[in-house]
């Protein structure tokens, strides 16, 4: 999966912008956009595909 | 085993239901995380909503009210009819900032500011008002 969590740079960043809409969605509360729950989704998701690099 | 280059390929269903796992998880933990701040500020608002819907004309009136009270109580301070006379007759502006600078011990600046003019002018109203109030008690001495 995921190649071993062992994506670089620039795949993250294909998926991250692949997946924009269903990130974006999941950075809303109350009806509104969170900068920071954002930016914190997608540190998770940079630290969990990377959680294979040496 | 050869690599999979997420750049052309799509990801599988296993990966992709791992990703929406990861997006959730994420989320949830910054909720958990951040609980209060973010309940603390929808309280917040919906305060200030009930507080602009409810009682700001109250307030308006509430401040007007006390305004009209104090220039009133201000105009039956002087018992000498004459001088009595002379401040009823004043403005309501020039009323309330003799109440400010004297009875409420304000300063000039803080009257320009509550009435919205210059300093000088309020020092020059204040002169001009004294100067005619020193005018009436002078003329009832000489007489």
């Amino acid at each position: 999966m995921f190649n071993n969590f062992n994506l670089n740079d620039e795949e993250i960043l294909y998926l991250f912008e692949k997946y924009k809409p269903l990130i974006n969605k999941a950075s809303k509360i109350s009806f509104k956009f969170d900068e920071d729950l954002n930016q914190e989704i997608k540190l998770h998701l940079y630290k969990t595909l990377t959680r294979g690099r040496k | 085993m050869e690599r999979k280059n997420y750049l052309v390929e799509e990801l599988s269903k296993e990966e992709k239901a791992y990703f929406e796992k990861a997006i959730i998880s994420a989320r949830n933990n910054y909720i958990k995380k951040n609980y209060n701040y973010i309940n603390s500020n929808i309280e917040e608002l919906s305060e200030n909503i009930v507080d602009e819907q409810c009682s700001v004309l109250e307030l308006v009136i509430k401040k007007c009210e006390a305004e009209i009270c104090s220039a009133i109580k201000f105009e039956l301070e002087f018992s000498d009819p004459k001088l009595y006379r002379y401040i009823k007759a004043l403005s309501y502006d020039e009323k309330m900032m003799l109440f400010s600078l004297y009875k409420k011990n304000k300063s000039i600046r803080l009257v320009a500011k509550e009435q919205k003019i210059d300093k000088d002018t309020v020092r020059r109203r204040r002169d001009h008002l004294l100067n005619e109030i020193k005018n009436i008690l002078g003329d009832e001495n000489n007489v």
